[in-house]
């Protein structure tokens, strides 16, 4: 029992793992830079 | 799609906006920024040098299920940081982030708190090195290894790490790509040695999950909770990537990838080794009551020629683990001094010209990390009978220190959303999106609860000494840096033109 649990556990952190990786990345190549603001800094010069 | 030197200029362009200039030499690319994470969380240096920690307290279930749980939401914690670091790239990273989302107060002591887990994390992997070699050079030497030797072996590896770090970033990058191949090789290399040449052939997978078993003398329950300290300082560091972003080509993007891809690439390595490792034990008892759980381990196992060869091998890849650990802990030294927030500060945030290194905060990093250890080792002079070991001792200092570091931030910005401060605008280009708010809370809860694992009895003495370095870092603040501390914010007073000026003073200095 401790087997299925604990390789379940290991699945299931490399999934979380996979989805956070894949979203991260559909955002990178989202993202626009005119659409970003800098936070406490200077704007463009 | 810019080409590196389109790349390169805007990149200074983004940094000048945080009225800095740039003065350390950027030429690290994706990889190199993920490799000197990925070195500093060295499996073979946390998961391997308190392995008879995990053992000890946890039996061999702290393999299969300490490593699994500390990685997942260590995960979380990285996803946290990660947008941090896309969305404010300086090499100040965990206190500018916390000055630029509260104050300058709260930054100076997030800086402070990172400096203290980051003299423990150097300390902790370099006397790990220590450990290791000293007993390996003692049987080639012939002498005895003792506390006095580590502590020799110790100075000298700092020694060297010092003046590799002096001499430059190339030399360190090329090191440390080359490190992160060469933890992949080894791992490799053990699973297959262990795999087909252990001597009594390997136990049934059941015994990697097998739990409520401790050798120790506290209840299971919290014996696993204590043993959990060695997943979890093996997962510490991972900011390196963020304190070498000014490092960085396109860091925006390749440091986030650093720091989450360094934490995700060590779980799975980690736990291919760990199974491995602990299905060829065959004398636990043995393994926990040796000087040292891995090296008995693994003689046992390989045999003394073999598994020397092994240990030298993880040996080495321990040295490289300082020696990026003291390239992180440099640049954040000389990014928390550029903004004057230490004694001396202009010295630790001068930057060699010929070398462009931070020649000071390097040799700083050396000098604190050492006497550390020797306070730890002069103490138990005095009381032979402390009852706690020195590694677990650093260790524990290093992951309370830098894990409070990682959560001010977190919690700073879930602070600054809710307050609408900081909106969706203000994130870079590596964020989670609507993920992002759980993730942070689940991180800031796993923090909170492994702070407090990592000091309970028999680790009380790293309680107090983060105690008794939290309250000279009250009377500093209160007696000067409360008025004259004036944060990150105030390099933004700088013209561009001095800047510039900065700039053009490094790039003749090259020529």
């Amino acid at each position: 029992m401790e087997v299925v649990i604990g390789f379940a556990m290991v699945l299931f952190t490399l999934a979380v793992g996979t989805a956070i990786g894949i979203r991260a990345n559909k955002n990178v190549r989202a993202f626009k830079e005119e659409e970003h603001e800098i936070f406490v800094g200077r704007e463009d010069q | 799609m810019k080409n590196k030197d389109q790349q390169m200029l805007a990149d200074k362009k983004q940094l000048n906006r945080y009225g800095y200039a740039q003065e350390l030499l950027r030429d690290m690319g994706g990889f190199s920024n993920f490799a000197i994470s990925f070195s500093i969380i060295s499996i073979l240096t946390g998961a391997v040098s308190l392995y008879g920690h995990g053992l000890l307290y946890g039996g061999s279930g702290m393999m299969g299920f300490g490593w699994t749980i500390v990685a997942f939401f260590v995960l979380l914690v990285a996803a946290s940081l990660s947008e941090l670091a896309s969305a404010i790239p300086t090499a100040g990273a965990l206190y500018h982030w916390a000055a630029a989302l509260k104050g300058t107060r709260i930054g100076w002591y997030t800086a402070w708190i990172n400096l203290i887990g980051q003299i423990g994390i150097v300390a902790g992997i370099d006397y790990s090195v220590a450990l290791f070699a000293d007993p390996l050079l003692a049987s080639i030497f012939n002498y005895s290894s003792t506390d006095t030797t580590i502590l020799i072996v110790f100075g000298a590896v700092l020694l060297l790490h010092g003046i590799l770090n002096h001499v430059g970033i190339k030399i360190v990058a090329k090191l440390n790509d080359f490190s992160a191949w060469y933890h992949m090789g080894v791992v490799a290399i053990l699973v297959v040695s262990l795999a087909f040449f252990t001597k009594n052939g390997l136990q049934p997978i059941d015994y990697l999950f097998q739990v409520g078993k401790t050798f120790s003398d506290k209840p299971y329950f919290l014996a696993f909770l204590i043993g959990l300290l060695q997943a979890q300082w093996t997962f510490t560091g991972y900011d390196a990537s963020a304190h070498t972003i000014e490092e960085t080509v396109h860091p925006r993007v390749r440091a986030p990838w650093g720091i989450y891809n360094s934490v995700a690439f060590s779980f799975v390595f980690g736990f291919i080794m760990l199974s491995f490792v602990t299905l060829s034990i065959h004398d636990a008892a043995g393994a926990v009551n040796s000087d040292n759980a891995f090296i008995y381990v693994i003689s046992q196992a390989l045999g003394g020629t073999f598994g020397n060869i092994v240990l030298w091998l993880v040996t080495f890849a321990m040295f490289f683990c300082g020696l990026s650990s003291i390239t992180s802990f440099s640049r954040m030294m000389y990014a928390f001094s550029r903004d004057k927030g230490m004694p001396f500060s202009r010295h630790w945030a001068e930057i060699s010209r010929k070398f462009r290194t931070p020649a000071k905060a390097i040799w700083l990093a050396v000098i604190l990390s050492f006497v550390l250890a020797l306070i730890d080792y002069i103490t138990k002079l005095i009381n032979p009978n402390v009852g706690y070991s020195t590694i677990a001792f650093l260790t524990a200092v290093s992951v309370v220190g830098l894990y409070v570091a990682y959560g001010i931030p977190i919690f700073l910005k879930l602070r600054a959303e809710s307050k609408g401060i900081f909106l969706p605008k203000h994130y870079g280009p590596w964020r989670l999106g609507k993920w992002s708010k759980p993730i942070n809370i689940i991180s800031l809860i796993w923090i909170f609860f492994i702070c407090i694992m990592m000091v309970v009895p028999p680790n009380q003495m790293a309680a107090y000494a983060i105690g008794g370095m939290f309250v000279i870092l009250i009377i500093m603040d209160l007696g000067y840096y409360k008025k004259h501390f004036k944060g990150p914010q105030a390099a933004l007073a700088k013209s561009i033109e001095e800047i510039k000026k900065l700039e053009d003073e490094f790039e003749h200095e090259k020529e």
